[in-house]
């Protein structure tokens, strides 16, 4: 079997660390500098193939491709990022609570997890959308809400397994607050297990992202986003096809790269 | 029939609750129907007639009632948006109706070719113990796992379509008038489906299939005299398969409830398109029933998977 | 030598189009002359069958089908409560009214052969035409008649369905063939809207299991989100047309696929290719692409109340600051006609050219001059609201966003859903700055009858006394030149006050089948399938 198991360097993680690694760098350093604006438009530049001069080609305002790929790829990281915090947090917190106490409040977070649990997520973060009204931050919140129940799910399952353990009973035998058994004597033997479902979720959140800017109900033009650079693209896909290989493998690159970095610790944990 | 007794009514609930809440939820929802329907150059008098018309001069509560009653009945309204002929709008079990074949068939189509290809595929991956097989296999499936579905639909359009020319983009037959040609064109779509979901199920098999080699029960086996064929077989893709199953479930849920971004891609008139443009429309009487139908279809997927446990596993039904 | 032919008939049927465009003013005039109550018989005029094509040398044939790309789902087969343009265009080959307008934008007689107009404009009379029938075999009668007019203007149930109709009063059978209307006010424009269907007595609320009319092609089916079949309707009055035997509206929801189904051959015509769908399919030999001028009037309309447009230095710095050649190059591909003022340039009569006010490139300088002089030395931040189905004006925005930038306006693209934009802004005029379209059906009072104080329509909230005033002369007047000089006045008026900064009229790019002859175009927003016919 490839990548022995406790590897400290195996392959996985250091491939997926570079390609991680130099997205992120991407865009981080998207949101400062790009090679040029990623707005500014000219008309003697429309549709240029990929040349030296510009690295992935022009789109149909003469705009340099690679500057908005960075800074696409930014906005679809911090979305991403910001979308696995929101939801996580309000997981771990629902999952830790109905887990550790069981009763009501379980059963009544249990019947909504499992219903919104069943819906295709895009389907309910359209559902959502068009509710909240599109925009940057309802686009974060309707994706968060919509993942929460993976990760309550998780957290839930933890908790109900950890709380019956002999430390934890005797903790609360010494007179430890419920705050602190939940947070500081059980989160922690949680994290391994948490990890895992936080880089899937990265993952999930980052395709659900770029799919709902795709179908044009995420990040909106002329804001740059990955999605929506693609469904753009699609148009030209015969006279300019690099316009949409640009943004589409920045996709794979980018979940791939992801998925292979966390293959990777999972290996080195194991 | 005790348990089936209770899944029913879990399922009546579910129902419930979702109906009311996507009904609710909809009325906050800013944008009037009326003038979405006419437009700008309709007469006021117009206007309020329409809004008589969908009994939208009720409170909330009371069209609800109304509605779910009518649903009940076996009415399940019309559209806002689609007219029939010159007087009457478009029943939404008809419009519906039309659209479902389509999604469907995409569900089965692509459900097919996962089952075909992932299974064996899992199957020789667990079974090559060699590095280099292995190898390709991993980094192959992480790769077309990390293809978002509408990239990959544009990347099939593209080679299939444009460069090799096997099939025209947008070419879409209806299922009415050309039954044969209907499934050649959904072949694309369904493949772009398939491809991530069969790396995703290959993976899970042979993980699944090398847990169960390291089993008890497989050295017992070969104690017994077995032969590998019979142990691989007749135990351990058995066993292995029982999570798959589950695996498979979900996304014969999710295809089912409408692969909105792939009927998207190749323009598919299938039920996922039929709800963005409901929504955007605010046809609110079709988005309402394609909700009930989503969360029924999600439901009673599990609910056969679960049935599958028990037939292929009795153990279970005896807890 | 193929290549050359193609071009020579490409460059043709521009001409065809251009002169189309031109003649329109003069067709105007003639359908107004007739209010001065001479009779004319408006289809003699017209020889049937005898378009542009047929002249090359190869005479028509019958048979065959076509597919036609359009842009959305219909709204309504009931024709006089269809309301969207993408509705009216298909509409057009199922019904007729008591006239209907040609390719000139000339009204010639349908199911009337001809009609008068007495000397106050208040009593409309029209002779029906011998020999028309509805599709399902009936001739059309007086009858018929007076209940599809009565059924719009509201008489017949207090529900008036097409809002400039509702001035009927009454409408009278005087004898089988005479049917007489009797109107509010007179209005010279009136005669347009007598294009509304006229339909079976009584189809309305029983009969209509299809939709029954009058015009070439007779309806088969109509299957939501896919497509709606019509075919040919043998009794059709004009002998000779159509000469499809059926033809397939197919929605195209994306562009996107449209362009591929042009090529993969599942349509045959689509009017609304994008500029670099035009130049791909250009390259590919088996379509012809015509440019043609639409009936749009494009623009970025500044809320007139709203601060800091309230301003008029301030939406006049928006105005040198906009560079509309450049816009025209991006988003429209250098099709679209350049304007400066709120009238389509093919209404040539009416039409003053107010490009040199503001002038068509940046005048970032001046700009910069009027926005210190208003007090915005260091610009301000400016919302532009845009409806987001609509990618013409979407990307329009953000060509603008970036000319604004030059003079230190920090403009941003909000875009809104097509039904927010209805409630908010339209209807609302809950916004500060907005890019859409006024479609112009024919009059050209329509286009500015909009901008009176008071009008419901008037969502940028212009007010100024003297454009009232001037308006309700020009509406007043039966004299045509009396009204062209009066829409003129307007105009400037528009101009002067820099009310909304008006960019183009967006050119409609067509793509047609090399194995299809006859496609005609229209000023007006219309598929007209009648003449289209198999090489």
């Amino acid at each position: 079997m490839a990548g022995h198991a406790g590897e400290k360097w195996n392959k996985y993680f250091a491939a997926g660390l570079f390609m991680t690694g130099a997205a992120v760098l991407l865009g981080i350093v998207g949101f400062f500098w790009t090679p040029y604006s990623t707005t500014a438009m000219s008309a003697a530049e429309r549709f240029a193939a990929p040349s030296l001069r510009h690295l992935f080609g022009t789109d149909n305002f003469g705009r340099d491709i690679f500057s908005r790929v960075m800074k696409g790829m930014g906005t679809t990281i911090v979305i991403s990022a910001l979308v696995v915090l929101f939801s996580s947090g309000i997981g771990v917190l629902l999952g830790a609570l109905t887990g550790y106490f069981g009763g009501l409040l379980d059963e009544a977070v249990m019947r909504v997890t499992d219903a919104v649990n069943g819906f295709p997520s895009i389907l309910l973060a359209l559902v959502m959308i068009s509710l909240l009204g599109s925009g940057r931050q309802n686009l974060i919140l309707s994706l968060g809400i919509v993942f929460v129940p993976s990760y309550v799910r998780i957290v839930r399952s933890e908790y109900l397994r950890l709380r019956d353990a002999d430390y934890i009973g005797r903790a609360r035998l010494m007179g430890v607050g419920k705050a602190r058994v939940l947070f500081v004597h059980i989160l922690p033997n949680v994290l391994p297990v948490l990890w895992v479902s936080l880089m899937i979720g990265f993952n999930n959140a980052i395709l659900a992202e770029s799919g709902m800017s795709y179908l044009g109900i995420g990040v909106l033009p002329p804001e740059a986003s990955l999605g929506n650079m693609l469904s753009d693209a699609q148009g030209y896909l015969q006279s300019a096809p690099w316009y949409a290989l640009a943004p589409g493998l920045s996709i794979v690159w980018l979940v791939l790269g992801f998925s292979l970095f966390s293959e990777g610790i999972r290996r080195r944990f194991e | 029939m005790k348990y089936l007794g209770k899944k029913l009514i879990t399922l009546i609930m579910t129902l419930f609750l979702v109906s009311a809440a996507a009904f609710l939820a909809f009325q906050i929802i800013p944008g009037d129907v009326v003038t979405s329907i006419l437009g700008t150059e309709a007469t006021p008098e117009r206007e309020e007639q329409l809004r008589e018309e969908l009994g939208l001069n009720d409170p909330p509560v009371v069209r609800y009632f109304h509605w779910i009653g009518n649903v009940l009945r076996g009415d399940l309204g019309v559209s806002y948006r689609y007219s029939k002929n010159m007087t009457e709008m478009m029943p939404v079990a008809e419009l519906i109706g039309d659209k479902l074949p389509v999604t469907l068939w995409l569900a089965a189509l692509s459900m097919a070719l996962i089952v075909v290809i992932s299974i064996p595929l899992g199957v020789f991956w667990a079974r090559s113990g060699s590095h280099v097989p292995d190898a390709v296999l991993g980094v192959a499936t992480q790769t077309v796992m990390a293809v978002p579905s509408f990239f990959l639909g544009i990347l099939v359009t593209y080679l299939f379509g444009i460069v090799l020319k096997w099939f025209a983009p947008g070419r879409y037959v209806s299922y009415k008038a050309d039954f044969g040609g209907f499934l050649g064109y959904l072949f694309f779509p369904a493949l772009s489906i398939a491809l991530p979901k069969i790396a995703m199920t290959a993976r899970f098999l042979r993980n699944s299939m090398l847990t169960e080699l390291g089993a008890d029960y497989v050295r017992t086996a070969y104690g017994k005299g077995c032969t590998r064929r019979r142990v691989m077989y007749g135990h351990v893709l058995r066993n292995a398969l029982m999570p798959v199953i589950t695996f498979l479930g979900m996304i014969v849920a999710e295809i089912m409830a409408g692969s909105i971004v792939i009927e998207q891609v190749f323009s598919l008139p299938g039920i996922g398109r039929l709800l963005i443009s409901s929504v955007s429309t605010r046809d609110f009487p079709v988005v309402e029933i394609l909700i009930l139908y989503i969360t029924f279809a999600v439901i009673f997927v599990y609910f056969l998977v679960d049935i599958l446990y028990r037939v292929i596993d009795p153990r279970i039904s005896e807890k | 030598m193929k290549k050359k032919l193609f071009s020579l008939l490409m460059a043709a049927l521009l001409t065809m189009a251009v002169l189309g465009g031109c003649a329109d003013g003069t067709g105007e005039s003639s359908g107004d002359n007739s209010s001065a109550e001479s009779t004319e018989d408006m289809a003699s005029g017209q020889t049937p069958g005898a378009d542009p094509s047929t002249q090359a040398g190869e005479s028509p044939a019958y048979g065959g089908s076509a597919v036609v790309g359009i842009q959305q789902d219909i709204d309504s087969l009931d024709p006089h409560l269809a309301t969207a343009a993408g509705t009216k265009e298909i509409l057009f080959n199922i019904f007729e009214g008591l006239v209907k307008s040609d390719e000139n934008g000339n009204l010639i007689g349908a199911v009337a052969s001809d009609y008068t107009v007495s000397e106050d404009g208040l009593v409309y009379t029209f002779t029906l035409r011998d020999n028309v029938k509805f599709h399902n075999g009936n001739a059309v009668t007086a009858e018929d008649v007076k209940y599809s007019l009565e059924r719009v203007s509201g008489l017949l149930d207090g529900t008036p369905l097409i809002s400039a109709l509702s001035t009927i009063q009454a409408v009278d059978i005087i004898d089988e063939r005479t049917v007489q209307v009797t109107v509010e006010s007179a209005d010279a424009e009136l005669i347009y809207s007598f294009v509304a269907a006229i339909i079976p007595a009584g189809s309305g609320e029983e009969e209509g299991a299809v939709p029954v009319g009058t015009g070439p092609f007779s309806f088969v089916s109509y299957s939501p989100q896919e497509s709606i079949v019509v075919k040919k309707n043998p009794d059709y009055w004009q002998e000779g047309l159509p000469y499809l035997d059926e033809v397939t509206f197919k929605i195209v929801n994306s562009a996107e696929t449209a362009l591929m189904e042009l090529q993969g051959g599942t349509i045959d015509i689509y009017p609304y290719l994008t500029d670099s769908q035009a130049q791909t399919l250009r390259s590919g030999n088996t379509h012809q692409v015509i440019a043609s001028p639409s009936n749009v009037v494009q623009a970025l309309f500044l809320n007139n109340t709203a601060e800091p447009l309230d301003d008029p230095l301030v939406r006049q710095a928006i105005l040198y600051a906009i560079d509309k050649e450049e816009i025209n190059t991006f988003v429209g591909g250098g099709t679209g006609s350049l304007i400066g003022s709120a009238m389509l340039p093919t209404l040539a009569d009416y039409y003053v050219d107010l490009n040199d006010v503001y002038g068509t490139t940046a005048n970032v300088e001046k700009a910069k001059e009027l926005l210190a002089q208003a007090g915005y030395e260091n610009g301000f931040d400016l919302s532009i609201d845009i409806p987001s189905n609509y990618e013409f004006h979407m990307q329009t925005g953000e060509v603008i966003v970036e000319q604004l930038k030059a003079v230190g306006i920090n403009a941003t693209v909000n875009p809104v859903e097509w039904n927010t934009w209805l409630e908010d802004i339209y209807n609302g005029r809950k916004y500060t700055a907005t890019i859409s379209g006024i479609t112009c059906d024919q009059t050209p009072g329509y286009l500015l009858n909009r901008f009176q104080t008071e009008s419901s329509k008037n969502f940028i909230n212009y007010s100024n006394e003297a454009f009232d005033e001037t308006y309700l002369k020009a509406h007043g007047a039966m004299d045509l030149k009396e009204k062209a000089e009066y829409y003129k006045q307007l105009q400037q008026l528009l101009t002067d006050d820099a009310a909304t900064a008006f960019l183009q009229v967006p050119g409609n790019m067509t793509a047609i089948s090399n194995r299809l002859e006859g496609y005609k175009f229209y000023p007006i927003y219309v598929q007209d399938m009648s003449t289209v016919y198999v090489k």
